[in-house]
C-alpha cells in the first residue's frame, strides 16, 4: 500500500481529496491530510508528499524537512479544485516510478 | 496565458514564499492557527451570557435561558476571561514555543521565562493592606498583544543568542550528566532576560505608575485605531482577496493580521462579559463570517451560480464545491471553475468582499447590526457564524441579503466565463476532430 501524505494549509481541503483517493484506489493508497504546521510530525513511512497548490510557494521548505528520499510535488490547481482523484493517483504512481 | 502564470511563479511566488517563510511571522501565524480551541470555548460562553432580549417574550426556552444567564454572570463571565480573555497571555506562550521549535530549541524553559516576563510587563501590582498584592488582568486581553509578541520574540532570541554564543557556560568535567551542562549553560542566559524584563517593569512601575502594555497602549493607540476602520476593512477584503486570485492562501497574511483582528476581537469579548458597549467593529469574525461568505472569494454565491449553470462542467463544479463552500472552504470552487489566475473572475472575487465589508462595517458601526464578539471556528457557516459572533438575528438576515447581492455582482461575469468555457470546449472538440 502506497503511503502518500497531502499537506495543506489546515489539512481541510486536502482532507477532502484524502477520502476521495482512499475510496477511489480501493486499498491501494492510505492518504492522509495535514496542515503545514503538523505534518513534519506524520512523515514516518510516508512514500509521497503532495502540497495543495494554495500553498504551493512552500514546496522547497517542505522539501528540506522530508528529505531527498522521499518525492515532493504539488498538485495542479484544475486537478486539486475538481478534486479528480484519479489524476492525482496517476501523478502519485509517475513520481514513484522516478 | 502560460507567459502570464510563469511572470506570477517568477514573482510573486518568492513574495508569498518568504512572507510564509519569515520566522517570527510564521511563528505569530503557527499560534493562532492552532489555539482555536480555547477561543470556541469562550465563543460559546459568550453566546450563553448573551441571552436575547426578553422582554415581552413567553417563549419558555428564551426565559429560561435569560434567567441563567443573569444569575450566572460571574461564573460566565470568568469563563469567558480566562479563555478568550486571556488571549495574549497564550499568544505570548504559543510564539515562544513555535519560535524555539524553529531553532530546535527545549521550549519550556523559554515559555516560563516569557510567562514571568510577560506577567511582569502586562500586570501593575498594587500593594494592599494585610499584605495582598492585587493586579489587574486587564491587559491580558487584546490590549496586550503587542506586549505578548514582545516578550516571547525576545525571550527567545536573546535566549537562542546567549546560549548560542555560551555567555555564563561553565566548564563541567565530562562526567557530569549533559541534561545538567544544559541546566547549567542556561541559567546565565535565562537570568538576563529576567533582568531586562524586570528593569523595564520597575522603570514602568516606578516611572509611569503603571505596567508596560499600559504605557505602549497609550503611545500606539492612534496606530491602533487606524486598524479598526473602514479603510483597513476594504484593504484586507483587497489584499487577500487579491492574494487568493494568484492561488496564496490567505495565512500568508495572518502574521500580521491575526493579531489585529483576534486582538480586537478580545476587546469586544471583554466589553461584552462586562456588559459594556462593544468598542470594535473590525475583528477576525466580523472578516470570517461577514467579508468572505463561503471563504475567500465568496465562493457561497458563486457555487449557487454554479448550481444553477446549464453548463455541465461548471455544474459538477457546483456539486463538488457547494457544501465546503458552505463551511468556509472556497478550494474546490477558486481552483475547479477556477478563479484562480482567471481575470474574468478577478474583479468579482475582490469586489464581493469589498462590498461585504463596506456594508456590515457601515451598518455595525452605527449599530444598526450587533458586533462581534465571539469567534467559534473558520469552518462555521457564515449564516450560524454570523448570528453566534453578534448573538444579533438581524446579522443573519444581513447575511441572507449579502449573499444575494454577491451572486449579482457576480452574475455578469459569471455569464462571460460561461461562454469563455463554451467557447473553449467548442475549439477542443473541433480540434479532435
Amino acid at each position: 500500500m502506497i503511503q502518500v501524505v497531502l499537506v495543506c494549509n489546515g489539512g481541510m481541503s486536502t482532507s477532502i481529496l484524502a477520502s476521495k483517493i482512499n475510496e477511489e484506489g480501493k486499498g491501494d493508497y492510505s492518504v492522509s491530510a495535514y496542515g503545514e504546521q503538523e505534518y513534519g510530525e506524520h512523515l514516518a513511512g510516508a512514500d509521497v508528499v503532495l502540497l495543495g497548490p494554495q500553498i504551493r510557494y512552500l514546496i522547497d521548505d517542505v522539501k528540506k524537512v522530508v528529505g531527498d528520499s522521499v518525492p515532493v510535488a504539488s498538485i495542479d490547481p484544475r486537478t486539486y479544485g475538481t478534486m479528480n482523484a484519479v489524476k492525482v493517483m496517476a501523478q502519485i504512481q509517475q513520481l514513484l516510478k522516478k | 496565458m502560460d507567459k502570464f502564470t510563469a511572470w506570477i511563479e517568477k514573482w510573486i511566488m518568492p513574495f508569498a514564499k518568504k512572507l510564509a517563510g519569515q520566522r517570527h511571522l510564521k511563528a505569530i501565524r503557527d499560534t493562532f492557527m492552532t489555539f482555536l480551541p480555547p477561543i470556541f470555548f469562550g465563543g460559546i460562553i459568550a453566546v450563553i451570557n448573551a441571552a436575547p432580549a426578553v422582554e415581552g417574550t413567553t417563549n419558555g426556552f428564551m426565559l429560561a435561558w435569560a434567567n441563567f444567564a443573569t444569575s450566572n454572570a460571574t461564573i460566565l463571565g470568568w469563563l469567558n476571561t480566562v479563555t478568550l480573555g486571556f488571549l495574549s497571555f497564550y499568544v505570548c506562550i504559543g510564539i515562544t514555543y513555535y519560535l524555539c521549535k524553529n531553532y530546535k530549541i527545549e521550549p519550556f524553559l523559554p515559555i516560563i521565562i516569557s510567562v514571568a516576563g510577560y506577567c511582569m510587563l502586562a500586570i501593575d501590582p498594587q500593594k494592599l493592606e494585610y499584605g495582598n498584592v492585587l493586579g489587574q488582568l486587564t491587559y491580558f486581553d487584546g490590549k496586550g498583544i503587542l506586549v505578548a509578541i514582545f516578550v516571547a520574540i525576545m525571550t527567545v532570541e536573546l535566549y537562542h543568542t546567549l546560549f548560542d554564543h555560551k555567555v555564563g557556560y561553565i566548564k563541567m568535567p565530562d562526567s557530569v550528566p549533559p541534561a545538567l551542562m544544559v541546566s547549567f549553560g542556561s541559567l546565565v542566559p535565562c537570568l538576563i532576560v529576567l533582568f531586562i524584563d524586570s528593569i523595564i517593569f520597575v522603570l514602568c512601575h516606578n516611572l509611569a505608575g503603571t505596567c508596560f502594555a499600559k504605557v505602549v497602549i497609550d503611545f500606539l493607540s492612534p496606530a491602533m485605531q487606524a486598524t479598526d476602520n473602514l479603510g483597513f476593512a476594504i484593504l484586507v477584503a483587497f489584499l487577500l482577496n487579491f492574494g487568493w486570485f494568484f492561488g496564496i492562501h490567505d495565512t500568508v497574511w495572518s502574521g500580521f493580521l491575526s493579531p489585529i483582528e483576534y486582538g480586537t476581537l478580545s476587546l469586544n469579548a471583554t466589553a461584552a462579559a462586562a456588559g459594556a458597549a462593544l468598542p470594535q467593529v473590525f475583528t477576525v469574525s466580523f472578516w470570517c463570517y461577514f467579508g468572505i461568505i463561503g471563504g475567500l472569494g465568496n465562493c457561497l454565491s458563486l457555487g449557487l451560480l454554479c448550481l444553477m449553470s446549464k453548463n455541465k462542467e461548471i455544474k459538477t463544479i457546483g456539486k463538488l464545491g457547494i457544501v465546503p463552500a458552505f463551511f468556509g472552504i472556497s478550494e474546490p470552487i477558486t481552483f475547479g471553475l477556477p478563479i484562480m489566475l482567471n481575470p474574468v473572475l478577478l474583479i468579482p472575487s475582490v469586489l464581493t468582499s469589498i462590498v461585504n465589508v463596506t456594508i456590515s462595517y457601515l451598518l455595525m458601526s452605527a449599530n444598526i447590526i450587533g458586533r462581534t464578539y465571539a469567534m467559534l471556528s473558520y469552518n462555521m457557516p457564515s449564516i450560524f457564524g454570523a448570528y453566534f459572533s453578534t448573538g444579533d438575528f438581524k446579522a443573519v438576515l444581513l447575511i441572507a441579503v449579502l449573499i444575494g447581492l454577491d451572486m449579482l455582482i457576480y452574475l455578469p461575469f459569471f455569464k462571460a466565463n460561461e461562454h469563455i468555457q463554451e467557447l473553449e470546449d467548442a475549439e477542443t472538440e473541433a480540434a479532435k476532430q
